[in-house]
């Protein structure tokens, strides 16, 4: 073969497709991304779509499980995870990666550790079996160790954690700290919870409780359930005897394998050879399909997507679905159904999209708007200030630079699960959901139910960080699939991602580029900023074009800039979805602008430091933007982030990268920036009932961040009795207290303050019931107009409501009246966003690098946040040290890379993604800074997002410190470390 | 046949030979419809995948006889089916070099059921040929990572597929100029473990040499008293990763002379990548400052860096100096 024939060989991409057929191999254009060429299913290798005999082999065997044995009659291929949870009910050991990854399923064996999903149930037969059921005194003393040293965020890794430590002490009773790191790092904690999981288990070591104290009040409300195993998420209903659901079935989803395909024939016939296969539902069942779909091809329409889709517009797109007796039969079945694709090129890179006005992806333009695709001239959002001309004249010196930020993937240790159950016309969904209410809107509407028809319950979330938000049409809505299979089979039906399916056929953060331009004074004043905002928002919309307009705010309101102007576009892609996820824009925003302000700063040969002091807003300057008008800010610790944080790390020492030499160089960096707290309005009721108990049933999600104990601690000290008096629900809409969403770092600001508003409130009901005064007859909820009533941004209609009327939410104004009515006394509250509130932090990093091969090592990451107010200390500890985690692994490792040539995402497993592990970590030191603010409940502000920001403008900030070489793309991976250091002659 | 939705093995019998001869005559009759189980760690994320879906497993952990550690006189033989744990706990002072390599295997859980048999024949982790692409080593025409995303790709032996031999055990054991024992329909034969690797020149859609029938049994090691040995591997995370590059050394000094010196290096070609020409820098010589660096330059000569990994010729320079730095301490 010549070079020639090789090279054209190597340019062209052959794909070993799923269970699809492809109609006519589809030559495709050359193109900037060279010939890609799908063969069609004649050609392709492998083994032929299954047909024919499908059993399973069974063995009678018995299990010694906790001591106990339990005969059973397991299929030859099942693991033992599945017979712990499917066969014997003992749910506590959790499923999550599946394919030995993540730590999650982690059980003794022999008290050794191991993957009970990478084991044979048949080859676990004759062993001795521990989980998180286990009664063994070990096993309990760290099941309440956990809990003393706040050992669970979401909670969903927590016993696969507890069982690896039970399983380290057992071999090395005197196993010191940094042996439990070693110990721990087979458990993925996506909370990033590493610090207190440590503790927890160094402190059950001989002689370990003595060197490490635990925190103070670290006990979170549902410690006990999160530590036992006993805390129900969604992909453990059913499998108990106890369990409502009876008789599920189980779905899968068929996903496109392409990147962009118009799906044709759909059929089914092989499948039904399938013993226990029930049906399949396709996006010609999607309710509203044709009118939407047309729609939104044509004209702007409220979404652009749906469940299911007639044009497969990224890989992994649903298609179709099935359902089976058990997920092995859904799973053959889904392998069986033969869909036709005509495939088209795909257009995975956003700025050839908007350069060409590309419309093959959406027929009314390459950008995502809020009312749907628009073309390429029409920015997603633009904000203006002053006269950017006349600013840049005023500049001194103008810099300029691109920043490019990568997909990151939320991979909670939970892969979302639902299970629709319907009885008569009433739907309930067992959800993997941070946010119950807006998703009982969004299902409800988008099955055309109403809202009182859909009932939601999620007790507990494994993580969330905005990827299990269903607060838009636009979202995947999988719980969609799954109840248009319960309506056609009519049983219960169960949907569970895959670990693939939860990486990149779910949302993901959007990657976004940056074009920054900022004139200066040679004094240091900021006169103008221009930013071009482009983001990869897939093949959908979802919350992108919401995210970019966010990003502006990431962008801008931090500093004094007197003009500016920020244009930006969500743009179609041919690849994975980005949706919202912890941060919501600033994490990508913030990356940008604070490495491009230490590049300005030092255009003037100004400290990094000094120049953010130097431009940095201070509490009561105003911001006033389409979206925020003429506000105060409210009391901000802008300036105690910046001197704590910047004593943790010693930038008094700091040089310029001039002063560094040698191979190895060490350097520092910071970023400065702030965030809105919350969004929208929150409902608060607090009751209680006729023998005296109090009720809070909280409308938060219990995804982990833990603001149910923080609110519960509100509640209780505005009423004056103990956490331990209060009866605390939360999790299913028919009765929890409303609640917008919860994310936006929202839920103990807003949620917190209309909970803390209702409690004072039944305080003087509970006054006016002793004198005597008739039942309320009124349901206004309280609210303190001094404090609480300001304008907000609705952001379905993106327009300010200046004075929203405090009004309770149906669903909770009827629980009111039901409490009254039963003879309780109910308290009400409602907060609406107040925009003057914000969270500031700085953060601070030390990075050595080598400078041979572009190594970087993070040595200490130092992060100072505002919270307003301490409400549950060692929660907001593990807020920062964790959202700090993730953030160092968007800096550092995280990345979802995709094949330029295909739009198939590359590195599929975590292995190759990376999020950090326990032996990943830099020294981490917190710090809460406390700047309280009257809207906030006892002073508090939002402080779930912020530390994400931590790293990635740190850590880029410290290597040119170290190097003098500018890194203006994460993550800061070792070749991409390399060929930066190489390209600019630095190499050692 | 690629389906993110699918992440459970398709059926399969699992079969339970009690001797070898029981193991390799199944081999023999079902050939490619089955698969040899020990571990899993790599078996069942294929079967799991659905990439491949035998009829049959057969389980080799219900034969005695294959998972000790003893010592026989001037070797070490480890069974095939000795856990990562294992070696590492009963290696530690006799072989510190592979200890250090059995510890740096993903995780201890995997640690715990992985064997060193199954971390040597495991299959390319290159995410296109484990992925939907048709690629060489899938059957196909074309590499796909030759003109996609191939930072971590070979940059030694490359030959139309660039995938890099994933195992931390095989370069110290060929270091350590290991042998296995095979049992096949034929009997029991001992090869030296460099003949256990293949490239894709020989045979572009298998990473060793055993055919459906045979088994790996066990691997003996030599013990040699004035030998010393180390093993350093680079990733980019301390846990569950594979190297980007590593580096095994292994060599006896003799009065201040450096003998029988062998540096292999893993991650940066299709099969554990002996290094004859840093070996000639230190054969014979001193082990000095001046011999480590030339050997660590030579080590990267002849390399052939794709589009994005370049960095690898500089992880080799520093691995091969800092392994042979260690030893001359």
């Amino acid at each position: 073969m010549t070079d020639d024939q090789h090279d054209e060989l190597t340019r062209r991409s052959f794909l070993r497709a799923g269970s699809g057929v492809v109609a006519g191999a589809a030559a495709l254009g050359a193109g900037r991304y060279g010939l890609v060429q799908i063969e069609n299913a004649g050609r392709q290798p492998g083994r032929a779509a299954p047909a024919g005999e499908y059993a399973a082999h069974f063995a009678d065997l018995s299990l010694r499980v906790n001591g106990s044995a339990h005969a059973v009659r397991v299929p030859h291929h099942h693991s033992l995870l599945r017979v712990l949870r499917e066969g014997l009910g003992l749910t506590g050991t959790k499923k999550s990666c599946n394919l030995g990854q993540c730590g999650a399923c982690t059980v003794l064996l022999d008290g050794s550790a191991v993957y009970s999903c990478m084991l044979l149930a048949l080859d676990a037969a004759g062993h001795n079996i521990e989980t998180i059921e286990s009664r063994a005194l070990d096993v309990l003393r760290m099941q309440d160790s956990f809990g003393e040293h706040f050992g669970s965020q979401c909670g969903h890794c927590t016993p696969g954690m507890i069982m690896a430590g039970v399983g380290l002490l057992r071999e090395n009773a005197g196993a010191t700290p940094e042996d439990v790191r070693a110990a721990l790092s087979g458990n993925l904690c996506r909370c990033g919870n590493y610090e207190n999981e440590i503790a927890a288990v160094a402190a059950c070591a001989s002689g370990g409780p003595a060197s490490l104290p635990a925190p103070a009040m670290a006990r979170s409300l549902d410690w006990e359930a999160k530590t036992s195993g006993s805390a129900v998420y969604a992909g453990d209903v059913g499998f108990r005897t106890i369990d409502e659901v009876r008789g599920m079935l189980f779905a899968k989803v068929i996903r496109s394998p392409y990147a962009l395909a118009y799906v044709g024939e759909i059929d089914d016939t092989q499948a039904r050879n399938v013993p226990g296969y029930r049906g399949l539902v396709s996006f010609r069942d999607v309710p509203g399909y044709d009118e939407v779909t047309k729609a939104s091809e044509r004209s702007p329409e409220k979404t652009d997507r749906l469940c299911m889709n007639g044009k497969a517009r990224y890989v992994g797109d649903a298609i179709a679905a099935v359902a089976a007796d058990d997920p092995d039969a859904a799973m053959e079945a889904a392998q069986r159904v033969h869909v036709e694709y005509r495939v088209q090129q795909a257009f995975p890179d956003a700025e050839h999209n908007l350069e060409h006005n590309v419309g093959a992806i959406h027929a009314g333009g390459p950008v995502a708007g809020f009312a749907g695709p628009q073309p390429a001239d029409k920015p997603t959002i633009e904000y203006r200030r002053g006269d950017l001309a006349s600013g840049f004249r005023q500049a001194d010196l103008v810099v300029e630079g691109r920043y490019v930020a990568p997909i990151q993937c939320h991979v909670p240790i939970e892969p979302h699960c639902v299970v629709a159950s319907w009885h008569g016309d009433q739907l309930t969904f067992y959800d993997s959901q941070q946010s119950v209410f807006a998703a009982q809107d969004i299902l409800a509407t988008a099955l055309g139910l109403p809202r009182e028809k859909v009932r939601v319950i999620a007790h507990y979330v494994g993580g969330g960080f905005g990827g299990k938000c269903t607060d838009t049409l636009g979202k995947s809505l999988y719980q969609v699939i799954a109840a248009l299979l319960a309506k056609k089979t009519g049983r219960p039906v169960r949907l569970e991602y895959t670990l693939k399916e939860l990486m990149f056929a779910e949302d993901t953060r959007n990657p976004m580029t940056f074009y920054l331009r900022t004139g200066v004074t040679r004094n240091g004043a900021i006169t103008a900023l221009e930013c071009k905002a482009v983001q990869r928002t897939g093949g959908y919309g979802s919350s992108g074009p919401a995210v970019v307009s966010v990003a502006g705010e990431g962008i801008l309101d931090t500093y004094r800039i007197p003009n500016y102007w920020y244009h930006g576009y969500s743009v179609y892609t041919s690849s994975p979805v980005g949706g919202e996820m912890r941060g919501f824009g600033h994490p990508q925003a913030v990356f940008a602008r604070e490495l491009h302000m230490d590049e300005v700063a030092e255009s003037i040969g100004m400290n990094p430091m000094e120049f953010r002091r130097r431009n940095s807003l201070h509490t009561g300057d105003r911001i006033d933007t389409d979206v925020i008008p003429n506000v105060a800010l409210m009391n901000i610790g802008a300036e105690e982030c910046l001197s704590k944080g910047g004593d943790a790390i010693n930038w008094s020492a700091w040089q310029p990268p001039s002063q560094k030499s040698g191979r190895i160089r060490r350097g520092i960096g910071m970023r400065f920036s702030q965030e809105h707290t919350g969004r929208n309005a929150s409902n608060g009721l607090v009751w209680v009932d006729r023998a005296g108990k109090i009720h809070v049933p909280i409308g938060s999600g219990n995804l982990g961040t833990n603001s149910h104990t923080g609110i519960a601690a509100i509640v209780a000290q505005a009423l004056g009795v103990k956490v331990s008096e209060l009866d605390c629900t939360w999790g299913d809409t028919d009765s929890a207290t409303w609640d917008f969403v919860s994310d936006a770092s929202r839920a103990i600001h807003c949620h917190g303050k209309a909970m803390y508003n209702a409690a004072l409130d039944l305080k003087r009901q509970v006054e006016a019931h002793r004198g005597g005064a008739p039942p309320r007859t009124d349901f206004t909820p309280f609210f303190d107009p001094k404090t609480d009533l300001n304008p907000y941004l609705d952001e379905t209609t993106g327009t300010i409501v200046m004075h929203p009327e405090p009004k309770l939410s149906p669903p909770t104004e009827a629980i009111a009246r039901r409490i009254v009515a039963q003879g309780g006394l109910v308290g009400l509250g409602f907060y609406v966003w107040n925009p003057g509130v914000e969270s500031w932090g700085a953060s601070f990093a030390e990075v050595e690098v080598d400078m041979e091969t572009g190594q970087v090592r993070v040595l200490k990451l130092a992060a100072a946040h505002d919270c307003g107010r301490v409400i549950h200390r060692a929660g907001a500890e593990a807020q920062v040290q964790g959202g700090g985690i993730m953030g160092l692994g968007y800096a550092t490792t995280e990345e979802l890379a995709i094949d330029p040539h295909t739009g198939i995402p590359v590195n599929q497993s975590l292995y190759e993604y990376r999020p950090l592990s326990t032996l990943d970590l830099p020294e981490l030191a917190p710090i809460l800074v406390e700047a309280p603010v009257d809207a906030g409940p006892f002073g508090a502000k939002g402080l779930g997002e912020n530390p994400v920001f931590d790293a990635a403008a740190a850590v880029g900030n410290a290597i040119y410190n170290a190097t003098g070489v500018r890194m203006r793309e994460i993550p800061y991976t070792w070749p991409r470390v390399f060929a930066e250091l190489k390209k600019a002659g630095k190499l050692a | 046949m690629w389906n993110i939705s699918i992440d459970e093995p398709r059926p399969f019998e699992l079969l339970a030979p009690r001797t070898l001869e029981e193991a390799v005559e199944l081999g023999s009759r079902h050939g490619k419809d089955a698969a040899f189980l020990a571990g899993g760690c790599d078996l069942l994320d294929q079967l799991k995948h659905q990439w491949t879906a035998p009829h049959y497993v057969i389980n080799l952990k219900s034969i005695p006889g294959l998972k000790g550690i003893r010592s026989e006189g001037n070797a070490i033989t480890i069974g095939a089916l000795a856990t990562l744990t294992e070696v590492e706990r009963s290696t530690r002072n006799a072989l510190p070099g592979l200890a250090r390599a059995a510890s740096r295997v993903a995780t201890p859980q995997i640690r715990n059921t992985g064997t060193i048999g199954g971390n040597l024949l495991q299959d390319s982790r290159c995410p296109y040929y484990r992925g939907p692409w048709y690629c060489y080593r899938a059957g196909g025409i074309v590499c796909d990572a030759h003109h996609g995303i191939n930072q971590e790709h070979a940059i030694f032996g490359g030959n139309r597929c660039y995938t890099v031999s994933p195992s931390d055990t095989a370069p110290i054991l060929v270091a350590l100029g290991s042998e296995v024992t095979v049992v096949s329909p034929a009997g029991k034969r001992q090869i030296p473990i460099d003949g256990l690797f293949t490239t894709p020149e020989e045979n572009i859609t298998t990473m060793h040499r055993l055919g459906p029938n045979e088994v790996l049994t066990s691997i003996t090691i030599p013990l040699r008293s004035q030998q010393r040995s180390t093993f350093i591997k680079y990733a980019m995370r301390n846990s569950w990763d594979f190297a980007l590059a590593s580096a095994a050394v292994a060599l006896e000094m003799d009065g201040g002379i450096c003998r029988e010196c062998r540096i292999v290096l893993g991650g940066v070609a299709p099969a554990p990548w002996r290094s004859r020409l840093a070996e000639q820098e230190i054969e014979g010589k001193a082990l000095n400052a001046g011999n480590i660096e030339s050997a660590a330059r030579a080590a990267i000569a002849g390399a052939k860096p794709l589009q994005y990994n370049e960095y690898k010729l500089a992880l080799v320079k520093k691995l091969v100096r800092n392994a042979l730095l260690e030893l001359s301490a």
